[in-house]
């Protein structure tokens, strides 16, 4: 059974990846990501005798980033700040955040499909076995996102000129 | 390769290239979990904690155990008690729900399929009513889990049982496909707005202590079992 902390440093990186993707900031991307560690670190005699912990932690991620809890308290978090000095900017360029503000517009699923396909670079079989759902399905959310995404883009575009 | 797909893999590459520069945050990852309260707010790690079974009657339901539980695999863990008919579980002695009107014709004979089902303690029925991408719990797990839990001393084919005798409503799925999910409960965006008739209902499978803590928590995020238009059943499952 590999330990936890090695669990934690193999996957942190990939795993922030996905969750900047789908968070408003990199700051909620990094709570995100901690707060999955964490649930992982607590059940971790269960969760490391699963076939895949990774799989299982991008499905905690996926659906915790997307929960309309998740929502909420990153709206509780932003009032929290409002009156302090800001944090630094993510890293991110106004063009990479501007697709992930496109992104965040989807629907939940449509959203998680993206961000595992695009940033965690996992295929088709490897989604349908974090989101629970066919590869098809797969494939559909992927479809409609790119459709939406064309039309939502081509006008953030616009904006910015 | 199209703009759309273009900014997308571009915009990946960034992000990845970005986290990359980033060494692991200082997670206490070595820590007990009794120390890593700093790590969100309060609020937000009530919320998670909640959500995740740190509090297991949510789950459980009436003081079971439940959460996240794991894709167990094993023919021994998933071969299910149902293969005596007179077998007993925890559906044993719950009434069987009465029908439900105004229901489109697929999903009446899924949610009778499935009372029947759970009725009889037939988790291979169960089991085979629950099609692609069922879910029994976030962290994963399909309908597989319902026999676990009923071998476990846990089962819920009860609380399900239960629950397809509240009253139903219908809630988008997003893509513009209605769901129809049990108990109506799970429909409303606050728990404030829940009328009291359909919370008394929940009385059925929850506490009182136990609904408070679900009020607390701002909207039912309790058991709850949905069927799509088509009459395929989507979930059983409890939490956020």
């Amino acid at each position: 059974m590999a330990s936890f902390e090695t669990f934690y440093r193999h996957e942190y990186r990939s795993t922030l990846g996905i969750a900047i993707s789908l968070a408003s900031d990199t700051a909620a991307a990094e709570d995100l990501v901690q707060e999955a560690f964490i649930s992982a670190h607590r059940q971790w005699d269960r969760v490391s005798q699963y076939d895949s912990p990774r799989a299982w932690l991008r499905r905690v991620l996926v659906n915790r980033a997307t929960s309309r809890h998740r929502r909420l308290a990153a709206e509780l978090r932003a009032v929290a700040r409002m009156g302090r000095p800001h944090p630094a900017p993510p890293d991110l360029s106004p063009e990479t955040a501007g697709v992930w503000e496109e992104v965040h517009r989807l629907p939940r699923r449509q959203q998680q499909a993206v961000a595992l396909y695009y940033v965690g670079q996992l295929s088709m079989v490897e989604i349908a076995d974090v989101m629970g759902c066919s590869e098809g399905a797969v494939k559909s959310h992927l479809h409609r996102a790119r459709e939406s995404l064309r039309g939502s883009l081509a006008a953030w575009n616009e904006e910015e000129l | 390769m199209n703009s759309v797909e273009q900014r997308l893999r571009s915009a990946a590459e960034e992000t990845r290239q970005l986290v990359n520069r980033r060494l692991p945050a200082p997670l206490a990852t070595s820590q007990p979990a009794s120390k890593l309260g700093w790590v969100a707010s309060a609020a937000a790690f009530a919320v998670v904690a909640i959500a995740f079974g740190v509090v297991p009657w949510l789950a459980g339901g009436n003081g079971q155990t439940g959460g996240e539980a794991p894709p167990l695999t094993t023919p021994a863990d998933t071969a299910g008690p149902s293969d005596d008919p007179n077998v007993s579980c925890s559906s044993t002695d719950t009434p069987f729900p009465s029908g439900a009107e105004g229901l489109p014709p697929n999903v009446a004979r899924t949610r009778d399929a499935i009372a029947a089902a759970a009725a009889g303690c037939d988790v291979d029925a169960i089991e085979a009513l629950a099609g692609d991408g069922f879910t029994t719990s976030f962290g994963g797990g399909g309908a597989e889990n319902i026999s676990v839990w009923e071998k476990e001393g846990t089962g819920q084919l009860g609380t399900l049982l239960r629950i397809l005798d509240m009253s139903y409503a219908t809630v988008d799925d997003g893509q513009g496909d209605q769901i129809y999910v049990w108990p109506a409960a799970f429909a409303y965006r606050s728990w404030e707005e829940i009328p009291a008739e359909l919370i008394d209902e929940l009385r059925e499978i929850y506490t009182q202590r136990e609904l408070d803590q679900l009020a607390g928590l701002g909207s039912y995020g309790g058991w709850r079992a949905g069927i799509d238009e088509s009459g395929n059943w989507l979930f059983f499952v409890a939490g956020d």
